[in-house]
């Protein structure tokens, strides 16, 4: 049943610009691990479940033995993508401690792109397989491009003006600057460094797009019952989902939900499971490898129809403390740092415990969004009561 | 016999790896679709099993070499360094005529950035013959130009 597991534990590595850090992958997932179970108040021998997603430098086996964890009863990775996992991997925490397969499970995300390859670029020119044999021989060759078309369709389709994707960005850099996590703190972006910058790919300027860190994030969840008496003030796992509608899995750009779509049964099911709707939300972290993604991500899951999009992200509306729906209260993948969304969960616990740097006043539901970019998609509502 | 051009991007970019699948697409100079042999249904990419009836034999038949342009970007950043020497370039996205929701991406060529644009009807061509880097027959991208610019 839904609603009986909580995050109870968050942790970080320090986050840096991508080839900044003194550590490898795995030792970036140890730090944030670490980390995360002491913010619980636990022993690392009372965790006994591991779940990430892609490859982290290390195996849960390894990894649960050096941390010095516990009998190591469930081990999973959320499958299928990239950023999208962030949410769906929580999913697999809940699942576990809910099932009893694990008492305490870390979910982590570690990244190392300094040492395994900048997500931004074309790593190789080696012969291009499966999907990417469709995209990459023409230049499609990194997700900004890729995430560009998709972004330029959507804008053209529903009447989307660049200022609609500059206020994802203002939004990020302006919580960032309230956040000594982030990189970019003490990095102010005004509306006309925004229009200024290069472009990287039409329409997504330079502050369009995501940083490149290397860093980990961790959280540790259990059981609501075993939540109670812990250190921290519990964020209840009121709902998750994970979709990808029928056909939208396709390859390159071939897929029905072409441009946007991925999010049409994330957002059905959650509400309906939950018996909330996007009005209800408090406060927003949303995946923002690009900016214009993000606005599908929004329309999508239901807090407005595309076509009104621009007017829902604009006049403060996404900013901390006075807009209706504050989003990326720690400065997102765009100004804290890209840790592959995953450190956008932190936040999302954060705002429920009272402890954001962007602290949204008495801040009950707290939406995390992984994805779109690839699918399935998946989102996790935290709540403040079980 | 088709048109052919010299390749838009640098010989030297990544070409496709080819397979039992994308041989027929990418070798022929022909827009050649994965088609269904039981029941008809043609799907791009090719991947081998029907998305309509789960079928496992296919035939890959020549497409109408036109479109229109359903989506495109225009790229200034080089994410990789033997693409900086061709920037800004194009990246397309060409719905085929004759088919409903069937995408092809590429490149158009002979095209000024500002002449990229949605809707804008194109057709066809193949680059020169380039040698297929694991072997085996040379391999032909298919690119687009506009149709107003046909000569």
């Amino acid at each position: 049943m839904e609603g009986n597991a909580a995050v109870v534990g968050v942790g970080e590595s320090i986050y840096y610009r991508a080839g900044r850090s003194p550590h490898d992958a795995f030792q970036l997932a140890c730090i944030a691990i670490r980390n995360a179970v002491a913010d619980a108040g636990l022993k690392p021998s009372d965790i006994d479940g591991i779940v990430s997603f892609m490859h982290n430098g290390a195996d849960a086996a390894r990894l649960a033995s050096v941390l010095g964890f516990g009998n190591l009863r469930f081990a999973s990775q959320a499958w299928s993508g990239g950023g999208n996992l962030g949410a769906q991997a929580l999913l697999h925490g809940d699942a576990a401690v809910c099932a009893g397969h694990a008492k305490n499970v870390v979910v982590f995300r570690s990244l190392d792109q300094g040492r395994a390859g900048r997500f931004g670029q074309a790593r190789s020119i080696a012969p291009a397989a499966d999907e990417f044999a469709y995209l990459s021989p023409f230049g499609a060759a990194a997700p900004v491009v890729r995430n560009a078309i998709i972004a330029q369709k959507f804008m053209h389709k529903y009447g989307v003006s660049q200022e609609a994707l500059a206020e994802i960005s203002l939004a990020c850099y302006a919580h960032a600057q309230h956040n000594p996590r982030a990189v970019m703190y003490g990095r102010p972006l005004t509306r006309e460094d925004y229009h200024a910058s290069r472009w990287i790919a039409e329409p997504l300027h330079l502050y369009d797009c995501c940083q490149e860190n290397d860093g980990a994030a961790a959280v540790v969840v259990t059981t609501s019952e075993r939540a109670r008496d812990l250190r921290q003030p519990p964020a209840y796992i009121l709902g998750g989902a994970v979709g990808v509608e029928s056909r939208a899995g396709l390859w390159a750009l071939a897929d029905n939900a072409y441009p946007n779509g991925r999010f049409h049964s994330v957002g059905e099911h959650l509400w309906n499971t939950t018996g909330v709707r996007p009005a209800d939300i408090d406060v927003a972290q949303f995946y923002e490898n690009f900016t214009g993604t993000t606005l599908m991500a929004i329309t999508d899951i239901g807090f407005c129809e595309p076509g009104d999009v621009e007017a829902f992200v604009s006049e403060g509306n996404l900013q901390w403390p006075d807009g209706g729906l504050p989003l990326n209260t720690s400065g997102g993948n765009l100004a804290e740092a890209y840790i592959h969304g995953f450190q956008l969960v932190n936040e999302a616990v954060r705002q429920i415990r009272g402890q954001s740097t962007c602290q949204v006043a008495d801040a009950e539901l707290s939406l995390s969004v992984a994805g779109p970019g690839t699918p399935p998609s998946s989102a996790v509502l935290f709540s403040k009561f079980v | 016999m088709s048109e052919t051009s010299p390749r838009y991007l640098p010989d030297e970019w990544t070409l496709p790896a080819i397979n039992d699948h994308n041989a027929a697409f990418f070798t022929s100079g022909e827009l050649r679709l994965e088609t269904c042999r039981a029941c008809g249904a043609t799907q791009h990419p090719p991947i081998g099993v029907c998305i309509e009836c789960g079928g496992l034999e296919h035939d890959y038949v020549a497409s109408a070499p036109s479109g229109v342009i359903d989506g495109f970007t225009i790229v200034h950043h080089a994410v990789h360094p033997l693409l900086s020497e061709r920037l800004p370039y194009n990246v397309v996205v060409v719905a085929l005529d004759g088919h409903t929701d069937l995408r092809v991406v590429g490149n158009l060529i002979d095209a000024a950035p500002d002449q990229v644009q949605m809707g804008a009807r194109v057709k066809c061509t193949w680059t020169d013959p380039l040698p297929a880097p694991n072997g085996g027959p040379a391999i032909r991208l298919p690119q687009w130009i506009l149709e107003s610019e046909d000569k």
